[in-house]
């Protein structure tokens, strides 16, 4: 079976939790980390692109609350976030495949776990199977 | 090329603390200060500082050219050129770091007789007082007697090298209990808190108590402005209001190697936008007129008031405010904004590979 393909939208400034303790990032070659300046640069067609281009699920990591550095950029990322998960409830996916994760820079351990966690869920779940041409 | 000129405003000492970095960093340094009702500043300005004494009413331009706007106690007012404008508001009287009550000299009058202590700390104790705290604490542990030490509070708070003196304390053995309010009893003396950390309930009953009161400020240190003002590891040292405007935030409850370090990372952050001059407005969000339904969600979202209604009600970005944090890209109905230093997120999208159906 192949390994489920991950999309991470990541904020730059939380993009620091991804460097293990030996500086380098070490995330499997399935997981697609897509930097942006802020998380609340996302939007739900973003998102959803993720998905529809193949990606299993997707995860949006951002600052904690409080700690953005546009202010309101992680709350946003947050509304945006919802809404998709609603969307997919309504598509009858599993609104888990999309997910929103706040973590400190020096959370390094926690987010690999959380995408560990990410990747056991998305195996279960398999890849969609309502995109184009799938009929 | 001759020295840039750095705006610095304020009467206390992180205006002459940043003043001075400015003047060792090679730039021109004008501190401008208005000491309204004070009759006279007490603080001994370095050589090498120029003196204003005036009110800064406004600035216009960008990094590296600024046209600031002074106006003296006579009413003239006078524009001097400068590169960049660092604003340490002073906060009166009150003291800086907060008066702290917690004793240091606890542990030395503590009996000797003392098997187990507990330092309680509520949330928005004055900051000096937490590591008054810790250092009481690990004198405490360094006794022959090794009484135990346990201390609670919401969260520890240490500054620069005190982050030292707090991992020592915890390799002494000194409980760190992390909660955000402790159940204290005087009589028997009680101390019992469900740690935030490991979720376990601790109860103890120590011979000696040692408790920090709230302080009166503790309101408006934790609310929401104050908060911003003091910037976070996220955030950085310096809080900039606009470009080539800094500031290192108000003096208040700031720990002495806190402020001069702000009071410094501003100064540097200035001297090095008025050496190096970044051109902001090439990276400021673009709004595609066409596109652009004027519907003004992005003028709403957006944390910095950059995006702004402008003709025929369309939006348009104000360069100079604008951070390109994509906060307005995301949520722009018409897909109207764009950011043109992350034009290749959207490349990056398009990469996601298509997994096993091909
Ligand atoms: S959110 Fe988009 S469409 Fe609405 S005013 Fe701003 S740029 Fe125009
Ligand atoms: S990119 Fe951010 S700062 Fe710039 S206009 Fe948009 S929301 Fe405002």
């Amino acid at each position: 079976m192949t390994e489920p393909i991950i999309a991470m939208f990541i904020c730059k400034t939380a993009r620091t939790a991804l460097a293990g303790p030996e500086g380098g990032e070490t995330v499997p070659p399935e997981v697609q980390v897509i930097e942006l300046p802020c998380s609340g640069r996302v939007d739900e067609v973003m998102m959803l692109r993720a998905l529809r281009q193949g990606a299993w699920a997707a995860m949006v990591v951002a600052c904690l609350d409080g700690n953005c550095r546009n202010r309101t950029g992680n709350y946003q990322a947050r509304k945006r976030v919802a809404e998709v998960r609603s969307l997919l409830s309504q598509l009858g996916l599993e609104p888990d495949r999309v997910k929103m994760f706040s973590v400190a820079s020096n959370q390094h351990a926690w987010l690999m776990e959380a995408l560990e966690g990410m990747r056991r869920s998305a195996r279960q779940w398999g890849p969609i199977r309502i995109l184009e041409g799938d009929g | 090329m001759s020295a840039p000129t750095v705006l610095v405003v304020g009467v206390g000492s992180a205006a002459v603390e940043a003043a001075r970095e400015i003047v060792a960093q090679g730039g021109r340094a004008v501190l401008v200060r208005s000491l309204g009702s004070r009759k006279q500043c007490f603080l001994r300005i370095p050589s090498g500082i120029e003196v204003i004494e005036a009110e800064l009413v406004g600035a216009e331009g960008s990094p590296g050219s600024f046209h600031a706007r002074l106006r003296a106690p006579g009413g003239d007012d006078m524009v001097v050129d400068c590169s960049a404008v660092v604003l340490c508001p002073s906060t009166g009287d009150r003291p800086a770091g907060g008066a702290a009550s917690l004793d240091e000299r606890c542990a030395a009058e503590a009996a000797e007789s003392v098997r187990s202590v507990a330092f309680v700390l509520p949330a928005g104790s004055p900051r000096p007082s937490f590591i008054r705290a810790v250092r009481a604490a690990s004198e405490l542990r360094a006794r022959a007697a090794r009484p135990s030490v346990a201390a609670f509070a919401a969260e520890m708070t240490a500054y620069g090298t005190d982050e030292v003196v707090y991992a020592q304390a915890q390799a002494d053995g000194v409980l760190f209990v992390r909660t955000p309010e402790a159940e204290v009893s005087l009589d028997p003396p009680r101390v019992a808190a469900r740690d935030q950390t490991t979720g376990r309930e601790i109860e103890i009953f120590p011979d000696l108590l040692v408790m920090e009161r709230r302080s009166e400020h503790a309101e408006v240190l934790t609310s929401g402005s104050f908060a911003v003002a003091r910037g976070s590891p996220g955030m950085g040292a310096v809080a900039t209001v606009r470009e080539g405007i800094l500031s290192p935030g108000p003096e208040y409850e700031r720990l002495e190697a806190e402020r001069v370090t702000g009071a410094r990372a501003a100064a540097t952050r200035a001297m090095t936008l008025a050496v190096h001059p970044e051109d902001r407005a090439s990276r400021a969000a673009v709004v595609d007129r066409e596109r652009c339904a004027a519907c003004l969600t992005c003028a709403r979202v957006c944390p910095f008031s950059a995006a702004r209604p402008a003709e025929e009600g369309k939006a348009s970005i104000d360069g100079a405010l604008c951070q390109a944090c994509g906060v307005c890209v995301g949520a722009c109905p018409a897909r109207a904004l764009s950011l043109p230093s992350y034009a290749e997120v959207a490349e990056h999208e398009r990469e996601i590979i298509m997994g096993d159906r091909q």
